[in-house]
């Protein structure tokens, strides 16, 4: 017995909506991150200016690293979803340990992207602080004087 | 109190903040002595943060149109696509919700309702 209890077109629209939605927040981290490293890289007095110091590189690294896990748990997240809607409960004896099971997954699969979210946020504190204080530019939160006039 | 300390107990009410709220009986009325499961609750608060935390996003995605300097300007593209994901998302969600709650095709056959709970949460 085949449980078909979702029409097809929801089924299908379901994964979509998710991966649209969820694709979206890695994208917007490095937005952040890469508009804070070209202002530092744009903007401060380096002696060369196509070297990118280190701790730079890590740093963004670190955040594409971090951005890319969201990534994925957000597409395990909606694989596992989907694998749940469209399962066949046919040979399954113990359905709600199965449901159980599956819920737990995906909730822990929720709770550990916000878990990095919550990792990046707190890592882009000092990022910014330290990277704004560098820019000579800046009229707040810099260590050099703003131009009169500008 | 050092600040350290101000900031660790910040952070320790933002971990166990959502299970003492449900523990509390703040209208005096709990007679059968039940209480939320903490973990349920945290659960639901990491759910309502992730779901709000997209409309944060689409005001900060778009806030990329609104930015004259040209340094922003091929960070705004990738913005930009992040903000048509996620109109796409909502524009495809208003048919899922309109899916959940009509049937196409097999009004003979009814619902399971426990089904539909645990896969909508």
């Amino acid at each position: 017995m085949v449980l078909e209890y979702r029409s097809h077109i929801v089924t299908s629209l379901i994964p979509a909506s998710s991966l649209f939605s969820l694709w979206a927040d890695p994208i917007m981290v490095m937005v952040v991150v890469l508009i804070i490293r070209d202002r530092y890289v744009g903007f401060c007095k380096r002696e060369n200016s196509r070297d990118s110091p280190l701790w730079l590189t890590i740093a963004v690294a670190a955040f594409g690293f971090l951005a890319f896990l969201i990534f994925i748990l957000a597409s395990a997240f909606v694989g596992v979803r989907n694998k749940t809607d469209t399962m066949d409960f046919s040979e399954v004896v113990d359905f709600e340990a199965v449901i159980k099971s599956r819920f737990n997954i995906t909730q822990g699969l929720t709770n550990a992207r916000a878990a990095f979210f919550f990792i990046a946020t707190v890592m882009l504190f000092p990022f910014a602080i330290v990277a704004r204080l560098h820019v000579k530019s800046d009229k707040v939160c810099s260590y050099y004087p703003s131009r009169v006039g500008n | 109190m050092s600040s350290w300390k101000v900031v660790l107990a910040a952070f320790s009410l933002l971990a166990f903040g959502p299970a003492r709220v449900a523990a509390l009986d703040i209208f005096g009325d709990n007679d059968n002595g039940y209480f939320a499961p903490p973990l349920e609750t945290a659960s639901l608060a990491v759910d309502a943060l992730l779901i709000f935390l997209t409309l944060i996003e689409l005001i900060l995605l778009l806030s990329y149109l609104c930015r004259g300097r040209a340094v922003h300007m091929i960070h705004g593209v990738l913005a930009i696509f992040g903000a048509l994901f996620l109109f796409l998302s909502y524009i495809l969600f208003i048919f899922t919700f309109v899916g959940y709650y009509t049937v196409w095709g097999n009004e003979n056959i009814s619902r399971n309702a426990y089904l539909g709970l645990i896969n909508g949460a």
